[in-house]
C-alpha cells in the first residue's frame, strides 16, 4: 500500500513537470482575440437579435414533420396497395371460412361452412379423393344430428336433407369409380356408412320430435348400406346398372322427403 | 476563478447576446488557461494556440445556436479543448517533441541536461495519451491545473466517487506505463 502511495507520489511529481510552460507571446494572443471577437461580430449579424424568437424545433418529432420525398414511385405504390387489397380480401375471408368449420347447425356461419364444403367438392383432383370428402362430410352431418339429439334439440329437415345428399353423392361416387379401385371403394364407403349407424344406433332421443328424426336418419342410412349390400353382391355394376342404382336412389329420395311413421310414437314420461 | 457566480452568469447572458465587451472580457479570463492546458498536453506552442482558437470558435458556433453553458464556463471551455486534445492525438500519430527553444529560459543549464529534461516530458505526454479520454481530463485538471475533485466533478457531470475511481486508475496505468523502477529516478 505505502509503495503503491510512494509511487503515486513519484508519478504526481513527474506530472508536476510539466506544468512548466512558456509565456504566451503576447502578439499572438492579442491577435487570437481580435480574431476571436470579429468572428462573434459577423455571427451576431447573421442572426437575428433575439434567439428565441428564432424558429427552433420544429424537428423534434421526424417521423412526423418530416416532408414527403419528391421522388415518387407510383409502380411501388400500386403493388403496395394491391398486396394489401389482397391481404385484406383473402386474409379476411379465409379467417371467417376458418371460423365457420367449427360452427353448428345453429350458428350464422352455418351456410358458409356447407358452402366450403361444396367448393372443397368440386375441387377434389380425383374420383377417390372426391369419395372420400363426401363419406367425410356425410359422417360431419351425422356427427352434427348427433350432437343436436344429445343437446335435446330436434335435428332440421334441412340437416337431414344435407345428410343425405352426402350419401346419395358417396353411392353415386362409389360406383362411378374406375374399374381398379371399385372394389376398395365400395368397401371403405361401406365401412363408413356401418360405423355412422353404428353410432346413430347409440343415440337416444328425449322427445317425441327428437325420436321421430332420429328414426329417420336412421332410416336414412339403412336404406343405403342395404342398397350398397345388394348392389356389391356383384363385383362390377356395369353402366346401365349404376343408371337403374340412379332410379332407385330417387325412389329412395322421394320416400324419405315425406317420411311418414306409421308406428304410434313411443310414450315418454 | 475570482468571479462569483452571479457575475459569471450575467457576463454569459451579455455574451449570448454577442455583447463584444463581454465576450472579449472572457477570452481575456479564460485563454491562457486553455493555452497552459493545450500546451502542457500537446507539447508544441502552435498546437496549443490552435486549440485555444478553435475552443472560442466553437464556443461562439454554441451560442449562434442557443446553446452555450449558463455558468461553469471555465469547466465548459476545458471540455471543449480537451475533446479537441482528444481529436488531435487520434489525427496525428505520436511523433517525438523536437527541443522547443522557448523552453531554453536558462541559459546557465547545459544543452544536455536540456534534451535529457525534454525527452522525460515527452515521455510523460506519451503516457498520458495512452490514458482513456476521461482518465486524462481527470489527471491533467487534478494534477496539471490544481482543481480540486469536486470542481472537476462538476466539470466531468460525474460524482467525486467517480473522479477519485478515475483517478486512482489513471495513476496506476500511469506506473504502468513509466516503469518507475526503471525511469522514475
Amino acid at each position: 500500500m505505502n509503495e503503491a502511495f510512494e509511487e503515486d507520489k513519484q508519478v504526481i511529481e513527474l506530472l508536476e513537470r510539466l506544468k512548466a510552460t512558456p509565456e504566451r507571446d503576447t502578439a499572438t494572443s492579442a491577435n487570437g482575440k481580435k480574431v476571436f471577437l470579429q468572428q462573434a461580430e459577423e455571427i451576431s449579424q447573421r442572426v437575428s437579435p433575439v434567439a428565441v424568437v428564432r424558429h427552433k424545433g420544429w424537428m423534434l418529432f421526424p417521423a412526423i414533420s418530416k416532408p414527403a420525398t419528391r421522388e415518387r414511385k407510383p409502380m411501388f405504390t400500386l403493388v403496395r396497395q394491391m398486396i394489401i387489397l389482397a391481404v385484406f380480401i383473402l386474409g379476411g375471408s379465409g379467417l371467417t371460412v376458418a371460423a365457420a368449420q367449427t360452427s353448428g347447425p345453429d350458428d350464422a356461419l352455418y351456410q358458409l361452412k356447407l358452402m366450403s364444403e361444396n367448393t372443397l367438392m368440386m375441387l377434389a383432383p380425383s374420383a377417390k379423393s372426391e369419395l372420400s370428402l363426401a363419406t367425410h362430410l356425410a359422417e360431419r352431418r351425422t356427427s352434427e344430428i348427433q350432437t343436436q339429439l344429445a343437446a335435446g334439440e330436434v335435428p332440421s329437415e334441412a340437416l337431414q336433407l344435407a345428410l343425405r345428399q352426402r350419401l346419395d353423392q358417396s353411392l353415386q361416387l362409389a360406383f362411378s369409380a374406375p374399374a381398379d379401385t371399385q372394389v376398395q371403394m365400395r368397401s371403405k364407403f361401406m365401412e363408413a356408412l356401418k360405423q355412422q349407424q353404428q353410432t346413430m344406433n347409440q343415440v337416444q332421443a328425449i322427445s317425441p320430435d327428437a325420436e321421430a328424426a332420429l328414426l329417420r336418419t336412421r332410416e336414412l342410412i339403412n336404406e343405403r348400406l342395404q342398397v350398397m349390400q345388394q348392389l356389391s353382391e356383384s363385383p362390377m355394376v356395369p353402366p346401365n346398372q349404376i343408371q337403374n342404382q340412379n332410379q332407385f336412389q330417387n325412389q329412395i329420395q322421394n320416400q324419405t322427403l315425406t317420411p311418414v311413421i306409421e308406428s304410434p310414437a313411443p310414450r315418454y314420461n | 476563478m475570482s468571479k462569483t457566480l452571479r457575475d459569471e452568469r450575467e457576463l454569459l447572458s451579455k455574451a449570448r447576446l454577442f455583447d463584444q465587451e463581454a465576450l472579449g472580457e472572457i477570452y481575456d479570463h479564460h485563454s491562457p488557461g486553455i493555452f497552459r492546458y493545450a500546451y502542457r498536453l500537446l507539447g508544441n506552442h502552435d498546437l496549443a494556440e490552435e486549440c485555444v482558437a478553435e475552443t472560442f470558435a466553437r464556443y461562439l458556433k454554441a451560442l449562434r445556436t442557443g446553446g452555450g453553458p449558463n455558468d461553469h464556463l471555465q469547466a465548459y471551455l476545458y471540455r471543449i479543448a480537451h475533446n479537441l486534445v482528444t481529436d488531435s492525438y487520434r489525427r496525428n500519430a505520436p511523433v517525438s517533441i523536437e527541443l522547443d527553444e522557448r523552453l531554453v529560459s536558462n541559459s546557465e543549464a547545459q544543452p544536455e541536461r536540456q534534451s535529457e529534461r525534454n525527452a522525460e516530458l515527452d515521455h510523460m505526454r506519451l503516457a498520458l495519451r495512452s490514458l482513456t479520454p476521461d482518465q486524462r481530463l481527470v489527471v491533467s485538471l487534478k494534477f496539471l491545473e490544481g482543481w480540486e475533485n469536486e470542481r472537476v466533478a462538476a466539470s466531468l457531470n460525474k460524482p467525486v466517487g467517480a473522479v477519485k475511481a478515475l483517478q486512482h486508475r489513471a495513476l496506476q496505468a500511469l506506473r504502468r506505463i513509466l516503469d518507475p523502477k526503471d525511469s522514475i529516478q
